[in-house]
């Protein structure tokens, strides 16, 4: 029996250990709030190792010493109680508990207490199953990609339209929820340059899976270029033929929902997703890459791709159709 | 198919499940009618023996955990490569089916379990002929088995709650219901809930009223303490959900727009939902714990060590449990005092339950252990819910949880504390007392390869979720894609659950194997017991104790042992009113009658609810009159006489 745990044991730290611990997500902070939770977890971590050492210890000698097997004749005096034994175990553990919780309050209070003049704002709409992202104060809108600019403080508003979400970017900062009706505030502070994965925290129904974005950290220069690119409002402007074809066909089908510009004035009243530098977007539909045969495959039929999204099939396209509206949409860049 | 007026659609996971439901009634009909039982079935449905209905309330339950358990298996095989496409389990159809696995294995696996085993062994801990109230024992049991149907039947009527076992407002209010899945979840759970508080109110006279003479307070075993308890903190925490089941029933099908809509507050369903759900963990481990003191302690042949601390961070538990719930809210922005002073609360429970641990370890500590299959699972127990309580306390720092919040990271640390708690024990619990249920021995070299493996597969499946967790999975996701770097973890957890599926089969044959062989049949105390439970014929038998047996000591066998032949003293005292309860149908037909009003409801076809109703209230006028004709009255002599006449 032991043989055997101790091979399946095996197996597995084997298997764990493949995949590089270390470069876990939330073990792996790139943002300042991210790095403070880290450094929590790693606290309780190694409080609660030295819980279970001492449990697993006393475990493996007491159940091996007392086994019961031939020639083994248990104490003579059994011992039902114990007051120092038992004071030990009701005392260390406050202590324990007490160096876990100081830091906790402290870390909860400071982040409340944080002076947010001069922090960027940004404003976050979740909806069934994508992001909307403002930016009021240059005036634009995007959507599934949020690009910050380094070393600075982000306060984000959350809001939803619909059911409850989550706003989660395990390497920047824990989650937040989204609640319809009332409007939450985390800030985030990120530290590095880099591309990092968004989830849905909160389960939000059949496309909860795909409820996914991205968060595109850049220098404080190359994010005033991308705000300076994003407040243009004619995005496309040299189109070829098909292209333009395209843009008819976006215009008959998709436009009363998508705005291509980011301009936050022609967003208004727009149920979908915001598609100004679509092309320049890593993802189509918020996990698929952004290919040729992933945009048709999304725009023919949305609701296999993506179960549960709001987006409706085009009715009465042809093959040719579709073909120009991907290489529309692929010529939406910046 | 149109089905009052919901729609069905017979896509090929319906007809399986269809077909399968129909090949499973029909060969349990013709195994019945061959095996000559159908006589055993009719006395059981209308037993009052609070034995067979423990045994009724544990056979339900297993059938549930096959069903919760195949829905498991649904999901880890989904799960098991990135991007995967098994059969139709994607989109909604996972989140019913996930849904069915969470409120199943809470409500209708782990309650039954424990309150199956609180039925057998309480009266014969504590000396008392039955439970106080045995129509309303057989009441609550199929209370539980209707809701238990309701929610396996939605499956396949339209469409399975779909919304997570929390149910969330507004997404189970609204478009993102399929079928009448959010109805279903609502009234199988409201049902049962009833019977649940039934039972806790039964449980706690039955303690506090019949307890054999001589047993004080600090006289009572730990099983029965935990009992005790749990029931306490069933009645407090239980009215909670049926009210804020009935709102939600209310927002769902009349629109009151309480919890939802533009006039609603989804956040008052989550703190009534934790409010009560958080207690609920604490109802589903505490009996747990129980069966972990009695099987520590009988076979490591020694008396449980600290008792009276035993049973004081029992209550402590028990009174902390309604105070930590907001540390399931964590990120719905309630403000950092709330948070805080939640955290702490939520902390502070790991004291009692350390001093718990630390007391089983040294009951342990000079006895003499003997590796039953019960030890085994109690022993495994002991390291596997110290992982679970320490990712607990973890979560509890308010600023880590928000990286631990809804990932997997909680999925592995509620399966360790439900699984590694609450189904060890179970599974502890029927080796330990199978005697005295069915009076023989479940065999101990199958069992012990079962729970091998289970408790290795357990480890599997779920000692990976935590990095998963940490490496940024959502819970209730159906995928995730290849370069999220979750496929090595994902695939070791579903190996580890086919070897959890492959155990709970070993189990099967061993009942099957066992019940053949039935070794040593009727030996009223195979382990060499320490509690009054064992003092009894195994299978205990309905009518006994004509005089009741007087307690010298907690562990009140094991003193009759040392301070004598090993048999209990019994009272003098000649009762003149002993009150049997005779078998009776009306509490199946009573159950028939919620059922109805929930079928109602729930298709939203009232006049099939108002007959319900007055079928129900029928029922118990018919009960009240007839309450004299349905009991046996006996004194103690006569209660002897009887007792020979049935050794004969």
């Amino acid at each position: 029996m032991k043989k055997i745990v101790g091979i399946w044991g095996s197996c597995l730290l084997l298997l764990s250990g493949c995949s590089a611990i270390q470069n876990m997500d939330v073990l792996n902070p790139a943002g300042s709030q991210a790095a403070e939770q880290y450094s929590l977890i790693k606290l309780s971590m190694y409080i609660m190792l030295i819980v279970m050492v001492t449990v697993v210890v006393l475990f493996v000698r007491f159940v091996h010493k007392y086994r019961a097997r031939p020639g083994f004749t248990p104490e003579k005096h059994q011992e039902n109680r114990n007051k120092k034994l038992e004071l030990t175990w009701t005392i260390l553990p406050f202590v324990l508990l007490l160096i876990l919780a100081v830091p906790m309050v402290k870390s909860v209070f400071g982040e409340e207490k944080q002076d947010n003049t001069g922090a960027m704002k940004v404003k976050v709409t979740a909806s069934e199953y994508w992001w909307k992202f403002e930016y009021p104060e240059e005036g634009i809108v995007t959507s599934q990609e949020l690009h910050l600019p380094k070393g600075k403080r982000v306060v984000i508003e959350l809001h939803s339209k619909d059911v409850i979400h989550s706003f989660w970017v395990p390497q920047l900062g824990g989650k937040q929820d989204l609640i319809p009706g009332r409007t939450n505030k985390m800030a985030l502070t990120p530290e590095k340059v880099g591309t990092y994965q968004g989830k849905c925290g909160e389960f939000c129904g059949a496309g909860h899976s795909f409820m996914r974005f991205l968060v595109k950290v850049d220098s404080q220069q190359d994010y005033q270029q991308w705000v300076n690119q994003m407040k243009k409002e004619n995005t496309s402007s040299k189109l070829s033929a098909q292209e333009s074809e395209g843009q008819n066909v976006f215009k008959n089908n998709c436009l009363s929902c998508h705005a291509t510009s980011g301009v936050a004035s022609a967003n208004q009243g727009k149920e979908g997703p915001n598609l100004a530098g679509f092309g320049d977007r890593e993802r189509v539909a918020g996990f698929m890459p952004n290919t040729e045969k992933n945009v048709l495959k999304w725009l023919k039929d949305p609701k296999k791709v993506k179960p549960g999204t709001e987006m409706p099939k085009a009715k009465g396209l042809s093959k040719d159709d579709y073909a120009a509206l991907s290489a529309y949409l692929k010529a939406l860049e910046k | 198919m149109s089905f009052f007026n919901t729609q069905i659609k017979f896509a090929s996971d319906i007809v399986a499940a269809n077909i399968s439901i129909i090949v499973i009634l029909v060969a349990a009909v013709i195994y019945i009618s061959l095996a000559k039982k159908w006589k055993v079935i009719w006395s059981l449905i209308r037993t009052m023996d609070h034995r067979k209905i423990g045994i009724l309330y544990i056979a339900w339950g297993f059938i549930f955990f096959l069903r919760a358990g195949l829905d498991a298996m649904l999901m880890r095989t989904q799960l098991a490569f990135p991007n995967f496409h098994f059969w139709v389990f994607q989109g909604d159809k996972y989140d019913q089916v996930m849904t069915t696995h969470g409120t199943l294995m809470i409500f209708f696996v782990a309650m039954p379990f424990l309150i199956g085993l609180m039925n057998i062994a309480v009266p014969l801990q504590i000396g008392a002929r039955d439970i106080a109230f045995p129509f309303f024992n057989s009441l609550s049991m199929w209370l539980f088995v209707i809701g238990g149907l309701l929610i396996n039947m939605s499956f396949v009527m339209g469409g399975a709650p779909s919304t997570g076992w929390t149910s969330y407002v507004p997404l189970a209010v609204g478009k993102d219901i399929v079928g009448n899945g959010t109805a279903f979840y609502d009234m199988g759970v409201q049902v049962s809930g009833i019977g649940t508080i039934m039972t806790s109110i039964n449980m706690i006279t039955t303690i506090l009223k019949h307890r054999a003479p001589g047993m004080g307070f600090m006289k009572i075993p730990l099983f029965t303490w935990s009992a005790l308890i749990t029931s306490i903190l069933i009645l407090f925490a239980f009215p909670v959900l049926s009210a804020a089941l009935l709102i939600l029933l209310f927002d769902n099908q009349f629109g009151t727009q309480i919890f939802s809509g533009e006039h609603g507050n989804p956040v008052l369903w989550q703190h009534l939902f934790w409010a009560f759900g958080h207690p609920e963990v604490y109802i589903v481990i505490l009996p747990a714990f129980g069966v972990f003191s009695q099987v520590i302690s009988t076979f490591a042949s020694k008396r449980i060590f600290g008792y009276s601390s035993m049973v004081l961070s029992m209550l402590a538990i028990g009174f902390l449990s309604f105070m930590v719930w907001i540390h399931h809210m964590f990120t719905v922005g309630l403000g950092a005092f709330a948070n805080v002073v939640f955290a702490i609360t939520s902390m502070l429970i790991a004291v009692p339950t350390g001093i718990k641990i630390f007391n089983w370890l040294f009951t342990i500590r000079g006895g003499s252990v003997r590796f039953t299959t019960a030890m085994l699972y109690s022993l495994a127990f002991i390291p596997s819910f110290v992982i679970g309580g320490v990712t607990g306390v973890m979560q509890a720092v308010v600023p880590a949880d928000y990286q631990y919040h809804d990932s997997y990271f909680v999925v592995a640390h509620l399966h360790y504390v439900m699984v590694g708690g609450t189904v060890f024990g179970a599974f502890s619990g029927f080796y330990y007392w199978w005697p005295k249920m069915f009076g023989y021995l479940l065999n101990d070299k199958i069992g012990k390869w079962q729970a091998w493996t289970f408790i290795i597969g357990f480890h599997m499946t779920f000692l990976p979720m935590h990095l998963s967790g940490l490496q940024g999975m959502p819970r209730r996701t159906f995928t995730y894609l290849p370069e999220d770097g979750l496929f090595e973890f994902n695939f070791i957890s579903t190996m580890g659950a086919y070897l959890m599926a492959f155990s709970v089969l070993l189990f099967i044959w061993n009942v099957f194997y066992s019940y053949q062989k039935k070794e040593r049949w009727g030996v009223a105390d195979p382990w060499d017991g320490r509690t009054m439970d064992w003092a009894v014929p195994s299978p205990s038998s309905h009518i006994r104790w004509p005089y009741l047996p007087v307690v010298r000591d907690l562990e009140n066998l094991w003193y009759a042992k040392e301070h004598g032949d090993g048999t209990l003293p019994f009272s003098q005292k000649e009762e003149k009113r002993i009150v049997v309860e005779k078998p009776t149908i009306i509490p199946l037909l009573l159950s028939g009658g919620f059922f109805t009003i929930s079928f109602g409801l729930i298709f939203a076809v009232p006049l099939i609810t108002v007959a319900g109703f007055m079928g129900t209230l029928l029922l118990m006028a018919w009960r009240s009159i007839t309450y004299e004709r349905s009991i046996d009255l006996y004194t103690s002599a006569q209660l002897e006489e009887a007792i020979r006449r049935e050794e004969e």
